[in-house]
């Protein structure tokens, strides 16, 4: 292996597990306290005293000073809904929440503690949260009945919808007495759907790469931008994966693509090297698509020198190192939602985000995977990850020197050492096959030996 | 640096630079999601001032602020 990529491979494994460390310590730190009381301060902001927590259900009461001595007027009951409903998990793990209850079954308030949702995604959380709160233990917490979830963040709303509810009706019920809804919003089933597609885009890109076919690799690049890209709205970002090193992990029947794409994307990488990078991202799609449109009208392309192309290449490295960093310190995947595809996908983002994201579209048309070449972290990742895949793509047997793997490289990925020696750059490979198709001897895929 | 090299140069920068604008765009997110309380709300600021009996007055400096 390249000494530079050994270098960086150590430091990836150090900042992740130093950045999971250090996020575990501070997880388990008792400051919530603090929080939690801010919190009830949010809720009930008239009330000048609050009861220990109550156990089973878990609650607090607030209550209000009154004139006469001694006297106080009970406000509302207020819980946390990770408390009553711990089980109940968002897009990316807890989402812990304050809310309120009147005697008389009407919610006074709701105030988000933390979340670890990517902030692109759930961009209308305070407006949302806010309808919530309007309810009351009589309504059924039906998303699309009682209340309008957030636009292409189906998993989080359902998640603080149930939780809501259930912590709602529970205090209702054990507290007040009061007679709760039956109806809600319906528990999640396993969707299988979720696990057979991904599985079946890995398949496909998977027999691409073995079979040596390009059209089957079109169509799986066509699938995931389909159905990862315009259907779900989930690729595998670099916020993806700080959560996973903060342990904010959603639960596998709420959110079972999740973990397909995880384990599926390092999977696949120790297989076949950058599978998902080269075979399924829908963002890669967009821009391979971009690439040849523009080809094919205009002519025109800009490139870098080799020495300068090799140079930038190690920006993406910089810009995983720093995202993932930022993640660690900052206790939460929010600095990693720096991925146009975000953007492109969700059609959220803030200004500086669509700028980026039409920047790079534009760029894109004339050269070759502008951001996945310079400036994708999760590519980064999965180069690292494919240094060690068992199937690798081996040119130089009986190699004529004709270069020509060399110059159909879109990713400028081979070089020649010596004059009949190519070699690959893994983790620069998208797995276009267009090196084995175009080359004139026997060059082919070969398992690790 | 070869001249053909120029453009490209210019476009990954300003990419940088923007990228490194969502960066502190972000990290300033995460910061405010967990210190709230540093956000000011200046129609409180204004409220607090008048029960005090200072008069508040739209001075230049709160504008650029």
């Amino acid at each position: 292996m390249n000494k530079r990529y050994q270098v960086l491979s150590f430091l990836l494994i150090a900042i992740f597990i130093s950045g999971s460390a250090f996020s575990y310590l501070r997880r388990h730190r008792p400051d919530d306290k603090t929080k939690e009381l801010e919190a009830l301060k949010i809720i009930f902001p008239e009330a000048d005293n609050f009861s220990e927590k109550f156990p089973s259900p878990p609650h607090y009461k607030a209550y209000k000073r009154l004139p006469g001595e001694g006297e106080k007027e009970f406000l509302g009951a207020a819980f946390l809904t990770t408390d009553i409903a711990p089980e109940i998990r968002g897009y990316a793990g807890p989402i812990k929440m304050m809310a309120g209850l009147k005697s008389n079954g009407r919610i006074v308030g709701i105030t988000v503690i933390s979340h670890s949702e990517t902030p692109s995604y759930v961009l209308g959380l305070d407006e949302f949260i806010q309808k919530l709160s309007t309810l009351d233990i009589s309504n059924s917490f039906i998303l699309g009945k009682d209340v309008d979830g957030i636009s292409r963040a189906t998993i989080t709303s359902e998640a603080i919808t149930r939780a809501v509810s259930k912590s709602v009706k529970t205090i209702g019920t054990a507290v007040f007495n009061l007679p709760a809804n039956t109806d809600s919003q319906p528990s999640k089933h396993l969707d299988i759907l979720q696990i057979f597609f991904p599985l079946l885009i890995f398949v496909v890109a998977a027999l691409s790469i073995l079979s040596n076919k390009i059209y089957l690799r079109w169509i799986s690049l066509s699938l995931g931008l389909f159905y990862l890209g315009f259907f779900k709205s989930t690729m595998v970002s670099i916020a993806l994966f700080a959560n996973t090193g903060l342990g904010k992990i959603p639960a596998f029947v709420d959110n079972p693509l999740w973990f397909m794409l995880v384990v599926l994307t390092i999977l696949g990488s120790f297989v076949f090297g950058m599978i998902y990078c080269g075979n399924i991202c829908p963002f890669a799609s967009v821009q391979e698509w971009l690439f040849k449109i523009a080809n094919i009208v205009t002519h025109k392309s800009l490139t870098f020198s080799e020495e300068n192309d090799k140079k930038f290449k190690s920006l993406r490295f910089v810009v995983l190192f720093s995202v993932l960093t930022a993640s660690f310190l900052a206790g939460n995947a929010q600095p990693a939602a720096i991925e146009p595809f975000l953007t492109f996908f969700t059609q959220k983002g803030s200004t500086l985000a669509w700028m980026l994201l039409v920047f790079i579209l534009i760029v894109s048309a004339f050269h070759f995977r502008f951001w996945c070449k310079y400036l994708c972290p999760v590519g980064a990742l999965n180069g690292l990850f494919s240094l060690h895949s068992l199937f690798k793509i081996k040119l130089g047997h009986d190699c004529t020197g004709c270069e020509i793997c060399k110059d159909v490289c879109p990713t400028n990925a081979i070089t020649f050492q010596s004059p009949l020696k190519p070699v690959i750059d893994y983790p620069q490979c998208v797995c276009c096959l267009k090196c084995l198709e175009e080359c004139p001897q026997n060059s082919s895929l070969q398992g690790k030996k | 640096m070869n001249k053909s090299d120029k453009p490209l140069t210019v476009f990954l920068t300003l990419a940088c630079l923007l990228l490194a604008g969502i960066v502190a765009e972000n990290i300033r997110t995460a910061y405010l999601a967990q210190n709230p309380g540093v956000v000011i709300d200046v129609s409180q600021v204004k409220a607090t001032l008048n029960k005090a009996g200072v008069k508040w007055q739209e001075a230049k400096y709160w504008k650029k602020l």
